[in-house]
């Protein structure tokens, strides 16, 4: 009874886009580090510790950029019941993961440096770990359930309520007096971060875009394999299946229920 | 070596360490996936799952 199809062009065009991304990637990078680490100067307070600033606000600009992609790709999965979606879903809810645990722990070793502390019980920093959490559930509720895409549009629910959590994040320097600095990337006047610290910041969160790209064009298809492989939900029915048992057996079935 | 420089070092060694792994990972995980394998186009998330009829009944007749 059953047909076989090629794979949606969308699964195949990440597929070929995949070591494309890759190398522009790898390229970028290179030449982010190399402005980070050796042409960017010293920062007259923090000293070469500043260098950290490049991977850890990179970091945790595409923890923040990952879940608002999660909370799209949700809205795929809840309004269209897209398997690529929640294909995507997938392979972004583990980039976000690692960016958010990347974003904790080179700031904690900057904090280290600057603080003098590994942590501290900071709003910024506990908001950015509750974020973690969030990744996990949204992570954990697809292998929890018995089935996968029903795990994947609970997660779905999960993503779009977490995105309160996001102006949380975003605003808590302001809102709660806090041992992490305000924003300066985008503020206005003397605090705003200078140019020579800019465009290297730039540069490295341009790669860490590219890097998103590249995971997920790696993991969907992967990610998409795997709902077709398994059992999934069932829903009322839109479209009528043909049967499969004889009309027999099906009758026999009825009398046994 | 500065103690600053080792701060440094450690965070983009981390920070290395974690997103290569990613890509390792990923990578490795695409190349023993088939994009042409066979998808099974009566599987949709609109419908319900088949119930299998027990042999049983038939052996009845």
């Amino acid at each position: 009874m059953s047909e076989t199809l090629p794979p949606p062009k969308l699964v195949l065009l990440s597929l070929r886009l995949a070591p494309w991304l890759l190398a522009a990637t790898l390229a970028l990078g290179g030449v982010a580090s190399l402005a980070s680490l050796l042409f960017s100067p010293a920062d007259w307070r923090q000293g070469e510790t500043v260098r950290i600033l490049y991977v850890h606000v990179s970091a945790a600009w595409m923890s923040l950029f990952c879940w608002l992609v999660l909370a799209g790709a949700g809205v795929a999965v809840l309004w269209r019941r897209c398997i690529f979606s929640a294909a995507v879903f997938e392979a972004t809810a583990w980039a976000g993961f690692w960016f958010t645990a990347l974003a904790l722990i080179t700031g904690s070793i900057w904090g280290r440096a600057i603080w003098g502390l590994w942590w501290a019980w900071d709003a910024r920093l506990v908001s950015e770990l509750i974020l973690l959490f969030l990744y996990l559930g949204a992570l954990s509720l697809p292998a929890a359930l018995e089935n996968r895409f029903a795990g994947i549009r609970a997660a779905s629910i999960l993503a779009l309520v977490g995105l309160v959590h996001l102006p949380i994040i975003k605003f808590s320097v302001v809102w709660w007096i806090s041992l992490h600095q305000t924003s300066s990337v985008f503020a206005r006047g003397e605090s705003r971060l200078p140019n020579e610290f800019f465009a290297p910041l730039l540069l490295m969160a341009l790669t860490y875009l590219l890097l998103y790209g590249t995971l997920v064009c790696l993991r969907t298809p992967v990610a998409y394999q795997r709902f077709l492989a398994t059992p999934l939900v069932a829903l009322p029915s839109a479209t009528a299946l043909p049967p499969v048992a004889p009309p027999s057996a099906a009758a026999d079935d009825g009398d046994n229920s | 070596m500065s103690q600053e420089w080792a701060f440094v070092l450690a965070a983009w060694l981390v920070s290395a360490g974690v997103l290569g792994g990613q890509l390792i990972v990923a990578w490795h995980t695409r190349k023993t996936t088939d994009p042409h394998q066979p998808t099974d186009t009566h599987q949709t998330t609109n419908q319900k799952p088949q119930k299998k009829h027990p042999e049983a009944p038939a052996a009845k007749r």
